[in-house]
């Protein structure tokens, strides 16, 4: 109980800050922000990125169990559907925030531009937080005959707004670091690996809960040896598609993608893209899940918690990198040389301090409105339909 | 219905910003924007150094990406070829900055990624934007593509023309005398 409280007072903290910093955004607008005319996507939009795309990878776990029919994570499947929306808000604040008139967001319904695709993300993810929700009340009610029917939309849905999202920076033409086809299909793999970096630090914490049950808990200790694979086999592609990515870049002669990638060997982004991004997302969770396989649960959350650090950073230097480089609109032009400037202010830093605390304070309301553990009609219509309990409670097919 | 145009010999261009002003006054733009600015470029070594300097603003593009990207339609293309901004439907996602391959916007104290309009009310007059009017050495001109017999259809066939970045595919309306 007591640490729920602390969780509750760390969270409320960093609500409380953040709404400092939104106030200050509120008032004095792109001045207290690290953007500029030629840096106009700060660090709000890769907040938002990280946010969403966390969401997307809570869904990707939370419809294991009833869309791939995976029944070991069916003890998360509630769980995770709650912290998917949770964190999927949160990304609505960032963007919310971001956004200099969210008020005309209106004229997405009244006016759509069928060629945007920031207009087809905002439709799916406005669909997706929908289907969620009515899922997350199904999910409750114990009626896995509708669940069965809306896991794999909500899961679909997820992955046609993240990879939409993904578009956003791909289909940007006059920006060469980004405007690259695999894009999307990167940001899926990536908010997969957020969502499961978030999921494996949640079941260190569950696992030592108060509030957790004994059968939850027994559960949840079966699970850090299929997680540790599945982070492993995502890791390995990421890696893959990151080395291409190099390749390309280098060997290639798009206008701007191999300066931008200069600024991470050896320019301005060097330091935070080798030991945040390469290190916190890579290294160290390879690391720490091939070696401490004896302390899987341990090595899982020290890996999810490095990965979502290094995956925060991730979005941050993609963000920064894709508009750093000047554009080279008149070769030899004095605007054309040097660095653009971006940083990213205490408002900015303070409104994802209010994500985080936010994410955490809507989790721990739904923990204690709502019934998370799994239920006995679940059990009995599973093994109806051929499945059997194991004593520890997780089921495995006929 | 007119396609407007405009003609830049930048070689005419002394640097003076007189455009600029003009424009921002004109506009009543606010400080920190500005729908015009020069870019200057030094080409050679001494002695034999000189600075090139070119006019640039929103080329008003035929395949606008910022267009392409905004939305609500907040940017749109009007049927005389003016690239031009509805502030109530603009949500300030900022897409149209980081599409546009000119740097050619910038966002004013309401969030707003303003850019040039042409000032479309003295084109429909047959009168030059206070760019153009304002220049010593009449570096722009505007005119209606359409019309054979305007000015710039004049100039042109008398020049080599080019556009900026045109690999980009944006296909401006924009054309600077080679």
């Amino acid at each position: 109980m007591l640490k729920q409280k602390l969780w509750i007072g760390i969270s409320a903290l960093l609500v409380l800050i953040g709404m400092a910093g939104m106030i200050n955004i509120f008032l004095h607008g792109e001045h207290v922000m690290g953007t500029t005319n030629y840096v106009p996507w700060g660090s709000l939009i890769g907040a938002y990125v990280f946010f969403v795309a966390t969401s997307t990878g809570l869904t990707f776990i939370s419809s294991l169990a009833h869309t791939f029919k995976v029944h070991k994570f069916d003890v998360l499947t509630k769980r995770m559907t709650l912290a998917s929306i949770a964190t999927l808000l949160m990304g609505f604040v960032m963007i919310g925030i971001e956004l200099g008139n969210p008020l005309a967001m209106v004229y997405i319904i009244l006016s759509p531009n069928f060629t945007a695709p920031i207009f087809w993300m905002g439709l799916l993810y406005s669909f997706y937080l929908a289907l969620h929700v009515v899922e997350f009340y199904f999910q409750l009610k114990g009626d896995h005959k509708k669940i069965n029917v809306i896991s794999p939309i909500v899961l679909a849905v997820a992955v046609a707004a993240q990879s939409t999202l993904g578009a956003v920076f791909g289909m940007a033409v006059a920006r060469g670091y980004w405007n690259d086809a695999y894009i999307s299909i990167y940001f899926i793999l990536l908010a997969f690996i957020s969502g499961l970096a978030f999921v494996s630090i949640m079941m260190f914490l569950m696992s030592k809960a108060d509030v957790i049950s004994k059968k939850t808990k027994d559960q949840i200790s079966q699970l850090p040896p299929v997680m540790s694979k599945m982070i492993l086999g995502l890791l390995a592609a990421a890696v893959f598609f990151n080395v291409w990515k190099w390749i390309y870049t280098l060997s290639g002669n798009v206008p701007g993608q191999a300066d931008a990638a200069m600024l991470m060997a050896g320019g301005a982004l060097t330091l935070p893209y080798w030991l945040l991004e390469v290190g916190f997302v890579f290294v160290v969770p390879i690391v720490l899940l091939l070696t401490l396989k004896k302390q899987q649960g341990l090595a899982l959350m020290l890996s999810g918690l490095s990965m979502l650090i290094g995956i925060f950073a991730m979005r941050m230097i993609m963000v920064f990198a894709g508009q750093a480089i000047p554009l080279n609109i008149i070769p030899g032009a004095e605007s054309a040389t040097g660095l653009r400037e971006f940083s990213i202010t205490w408002s900015e830093w303070a409104t994802f301090g209010f994500g985080v605390g936010g994410t955490i304070l809507i989790y721990i309301l739904g923990e204690k409105l709502f019934n998370l553990n799994l239920e006995d009609d679940h059990h009995t219509e599973s093994e109806k339909s051929g499945e059997k309990m194991t004593n520890t409670g997780y089921k495995y097919a006929r | 219905m007119a396609r407007y145009g405009l003609l830049i010999d930048a070689s005419k261009c002394t640097g003076c910003h007189a455009c600029s002003v003009a424009c921002s006054m004109y506009n009543e733009l606010e400080e920190e924007v500005t729908y015009n600015r020069l870019e200057f470029i030094e080409r050679g070594k001494y002695p034999h150094a000189v600075m090139e300097i070119v006019p640039l603003q929103c080329m008003h593009c035929d395949n606008p990406p910022c267009a392409t990207v905004c939305p609500t339609n907040a940017t749109f293309k009007r049927e005389d070829g003016i690239v031009s901004i509805d502030e109530n439907k603009c949500i300030g996602c900022k897409a149209c900055m980081t599409a546009c391959p000119y740097d050619a916007r910038n966002l004013n104290e309401g969030r707003i990624p303003e850019k040039c309009r042409w000032c479309p009310e003295m084109l429909e007059n047959g009168k030059q934007p206070a760019c153009s009017s304002t220049c010593m050495n009449e570096v722009r001109l505007f005119g209606d593509l359409d019309d054979p017999g305007s000015e710039i259809n004049k100039k042109m066939a008398q020049h080599e023309v080019k556009q900026i970045i045109p690999e980009k595919g944006t296909q401006p309306r924009i054309y600077y005398i080679k």
